[in-house]
């Protein structure tokens, strides 16, 4: 770092994969852009953690379903070298009886697999419809940023206005109407019967969320995810998940843009109502008209703007926010192959899933709002290096386990907590690959809280904020912060916190530096 | 409150209920804030002709107070108002009025600054929760004062002169729009001026009664009499102006927004600076700002002396407006009120009344016309 109130054209608070993408795009109009990443290593919820530098971890995320082809396109991602390891991977419901479920996502050959096992063929292919057709009228409007009604004067209107106006025809709107309100649950019993996919479907629709199965709005969560995911189905990056966040910092130097890890923001200077730069926590101050911030809206507009800057409503409401993180992560270096009972090599490549009943996943649920642990975790397992070998020493693997429904405030406190976790979470993977402990070098284990310390995930929040429809398209964060402008002149949110919301998908970052380039174009600046 | 239940309804009494109630020639008794207060003490004739040529004492305890204190006092009420309070010096006051985001009145009242850090803020409704949410983010404590203490109000042609009588000619040197701590018969005192020959007194508790008693004795040879709330209702409903929780409602306890009102539609200049770059409703009433409003609260007058009352305003067979203050004036034999009506019917004339009259116990209905007044200044 050289010099106090250096000048740039622009200033990007944090470097999650948001932050780096809306940098990289305003690296291309030409503008000469400083990110300030607070932690060690750039990439936010996905980047890479080295583990006795020799295992590429996972650290948060571990798949990439729903990177935005248009975000590849345009920064030109695959010219700068990001590649996938392998994708298209097909999802594992692991069942306690060894009659596993493999899901490819190609209709014809999961509907021939299930009947094949008597469970629930035709009715898949019929659910799998319909979730698609919902999908497919969502998608567009998660793909471009959304309409923004004026004010935030009642909320039920806005919701006509910002949600229903955008979805076209009545058809969509009845879907969406009828869907809102809809628990995964509800779905599930009207239309499946094999507890597997009941386990498997309630597993998706509530993933980084506290949500339960039997919550209303889940039903459009699992609709949601859905619509962001990309044509390249559920996939790995070669060289580890940070090799996203890697390529883009490569590409904003090459852009004449700056990268500073370790440089937390602790305030945004202000000029008058005017955002004019930032203060770090090391005293430095950077100045440049234009703020970007990644953080999550309630940190960035609470604690680095300040309340004052905002009217009393934004502030309440932003500050009223829960912290929603439900999701955990254990990541583990492993000496050999553990052998997964009644898997295919091939299979154990894919996204495994142990969630073997929507029950159980609602029980986690339960439990995990009331601070418990539950006793057989609901999880999503990745073996990376079954990919990329590069990932760890020869005949070496990594295990990322996803750890879903871990409360972020738990009966005891953590500290006393953390073993018994640690354990009951290896032992649920035991139960499919027995010997699995056999082969554990070391890991490390990240608890919500974890996350938020470890890697500036507030509350562990995988969305920076909530994800029920009532969070989204026109609405997110706030009324009227969905445009990603604020009411802070010059200041713009570029995070998962904003539409689309979380998972990488780099949109929310596109989004908020097509809004800058765009008012800038027309001549303002907000 | 004492230790009933929760939603057992109790009326308090203020610190000078019983001097009041020693006042009363008519038991006539109204509740304001949860306190009981006189309705008349004498006969309204006598009051209003003491109120408009001679001198009056209220008992104004049941107003809210709040006190706001902290470094970042006025940033944070700054914020709060729709007005520019960084120019309110230390010893004044001023008329404040506060929106939630979409530019509806949450409250109204009257903003003193005692101090550098400190102020008061004088309200007809509980508005506390809605100041600590304000708070957020600044260095500033507010808490609800309203039980420490009491109030009086002392006004009149002749108020300058019971005040002589009392002993306290320096207040008679208080201009209007000063709030000022002074010491009376060695009790500190806050003291406001309003216009019009209107003093507030808001002693401590325990020196309360003795400062009643003091001037309700010292202003006899000025003609003073003790009036209560619905004198001083119709003293403000001739100055046009309206209250909260009767001529409108305020936006965080309205249920429908239709009762809700917006700082363009009250009567008087408007009371919103937007040189100031940021408080509440600022962007929703810049919006606002260039649209003109849909609905005026606006002072009526019917001359016609009868026992009648009337609530609903019409421009020929169409209501335009609802009265929501009526009152009536013996000094000219007139009704007074305050209506809010559509701001399309209020040009042109043609507004009438539909009023039920009474003469012992006939009732019946006829139209009355009915006129705008011109707000007092204007007078
Ligand atoms: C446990 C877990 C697992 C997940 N797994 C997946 C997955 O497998 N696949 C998937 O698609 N999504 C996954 N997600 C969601 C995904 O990680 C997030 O939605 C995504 O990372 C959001 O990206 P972002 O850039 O908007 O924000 P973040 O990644 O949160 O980045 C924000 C960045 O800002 C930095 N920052 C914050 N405050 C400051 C400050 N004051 N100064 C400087 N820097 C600051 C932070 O350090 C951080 O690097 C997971 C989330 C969690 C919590």
């Amino acid at each position: 770092m050289t010099g106090d109130r250096q000048a740039y054209d622009a200033i990007v608070i944090g470097g999650g994969h948001n932050g780096l993408v809306a940098a990289a795009y305003l690296g291309r109009a030409g503008k000469r852009v400083l990110v300030l990443e607070a932690g060690g290593i750039v990439g936010g919820g996905a980047l890479a953690a080295e583990l006795q530098h020799k295992y590429t971890l996972p650290a948060v995320s571990h798949l990439m379903d729903g990177l935005s082809a248009s975000v590849v396109k345009d920064l030109k991602l695959a010219r700068h070298g990001f590649a996938y390891a392998a994708s298209g991977l097909p999802t594992v419901a692991l069942d306690p009886d060894g009659r596993h479920l493999v899901l490819t996502g190609n209709a014809k050959d999961d509907e021939a697999f299930l009947s094949a096992r008597g469970q629930d063929g035709a009715k898949w292919t019929a659910f799998a419809r319909k979730l698609e057709n919902s999908a497919a009228w969502l998608s567009p409007l998660l793909n471009r940023p959304p309409l923004v009604a004026a004010s935030s004067s009642a909320r039920g209107k806005l919701m006509a206005r910002a949600v229903l106006a955008e979805a076209s025809g009545e058809r969509a709107r009845e879907a969406f109407l009828s869907l809102a309100a809809k628990s995964v649950s509800d779905w599930v019993h009207e239309e499946l019967e094999a507890p597997l996919l009941g386990g498997l479907v309630a597993f998706d629709a509530t993933l980084g969320s506290t949500d339960a199965p039997y919550d209303a709005g889940t039903a459009f969560r699992l609709i949601y995810r859905h619509a962001l995911k990309a044509k390249s189905g559920v996939a790995i990056p070669r060289g580890g998940i940070g090799a996203l966040a890697e390529t883009l910092v490569a590409l904003i130097e090459g852009q004449r843009g700056e990268v500073w890890a370790e440089a937390r923001a602790s305030r945004i200077l202000m000029d008058g109502t005017t955002a004019c730069g930032v203060v770090l926590d090391n005293g430095i101050e950077v100045s440049a008209p234009l703020i970007l911030s990644g953080a999550a809206p309630r940190e960035t507009l609470l604690r680095l703007v300040g309340a004052r800057y905002l009217e009393a409503d934004l502030a309440d409401r932003l500050s009223l926010g829960k912290a929603g993180g439900a999701t955990a992560k254990i990541n583990l270096a492993l000496d050999g192959m553990p052998g997964f009972r009644g898997l295919t090599p091939e299979q154990v490549g894919g996204r495994i899933v142990i969630a073997p009943s929507l029950d159980e996943v609602e029980e986690s649920a339960l439990s995990a709002r009331a601070g418990a642990l539950p006793l057989d975790p609901v999880m999503e397992i990745v073996m990376p290096t079954c990919h990329d070998d590069s990932l760890a020493p020869s005949g070496h693997h990594i295990m990322s386990i996803l750890v879903h429904q871990v409360p972020y405030e738990i009966e005891g406190g953590w500290e006393a907590r953390r073993e018994e976790f640690v354990q009951r979470a290896i032992r649920a993977v035991c139960r499919y690959a027995p010997d699995a402990t056999d082969y554990i070098l070391a890991g490390e284990v990240l608890t919500p809280p974890d996350l938020e310390t470890k890697y500036g995930i507030r509350g562990g929040d995988w969305h920076q904020g909530g994800l029920n429809p009532f969070d989204l398209l026109g609405l997110r964060p706030e009324p009227e912060l969905a445009g990603y402008a604020t009411p802070v002149n010059g200041l713009y949110l570029c995070g998962a916190g904003c539409h689309p919301g979380g998972g990488v998908t780099g949109l929310p970052g596109k989004f908020a530096a097509e809004t800058v380039l765009e008012a800038e174009a027309r001549g303002g600046r907000t | 409150m004492s230790g009933g239940l929760p939603f057992r309804r109790h009326l308090r009494m203020t610190p000078l209920h019983a001097e009041v109630a020693v006042e009363s020639r008519t038991n006539d008794w109204v509740e304001r804030n949860g306190f009981t207060m006189a309705g008349h003490l004498d006969t309204p004739e006598t009051e209003v002709f003491a109120r408009y040529h001679r001198a009056t004492l209220a008992d104004i305890s049941s107003r809210r107070r709040y006190r706001i204190a902290g470094r970042e006092a006025m940033d944070c009420l700054n914020r709060l108002v729709t007005s520019d309070i960084s120019k309110l010096e230390e010893g004044h006051f001023s008329p404040v009025f506060f929106c939630e985001e979409n530019g509806l009145l949450v409250g109204e009242g009257s903003l003193a600054r005692i101090g550098d850090t400190e102020f008061r803020l004088f309200t007809e409704e509980e508005v506390l929760s809605w100041l600590r949410r304000n708070s957020t983010g600044f260095q500033v404590h507010a808490e609800d004062v309203s039980a420490e203490g009491a109030g009086l109000e002392l006004a009149g042609p002749l108020a300058e002169a019971a005040l002589d009588e009392a002993g306290f000619e320096p207040l008679r040197l208080l201009l209007a729009g000063h709030a000022q701590t002074r010491e009376l018969m060695g009790m500190p005192v806050l003291v406001l001026r309003h216009v019009g020959d209107v003093f507030e007194f808001w002693p401590e508790e325990d020196d309360a009664v003795p400062l009643w008693r003091h001037l309700m004795q010292a202003g006899r040879e000025a003609g003073l009499q003790a009036i209560g709330e619905k004198t001083r209702d119709l003293v403000r409903i001739d100055r046009g102006t309206p209250r909260m929780g009767t001529d409108y409602l305020g936006a965080l306890s309205a249920v429908s927004h239709d009762h809700v009102r917006t700082p363009f539609e009250m009567p008087g200049e408007i009371n919103v600076d937007f040189d100031k770059p940021v408080f509440n409703g600022r962007a929703a009433l810049r919006r606002m700002a260039v649209k003109s409003a849909s609905h005026r609260i606006v002072a009526l007058a019917v001359d016609d002396a009868r026992d009648l009352t009337f609530a609903v305003v019409c421009k020929g067979e169409r209501q335009v407006g609802v009265c929501t203050s009526l009152t009536f004036m013996p000094e000219t034999g007139q009704h007074l009120a305050l209506a809010t009506v559509e701001a399309a019917a209020c040009s042109a004339g043609g507004l009438t009344v539909e009023a039920e009259i009474r003469r012992e116990l006939a009732v019946w209905r006829e139209k009355l016309p009915v006129r705008i007044r011109p707000r007092p200044e204007n007078r």
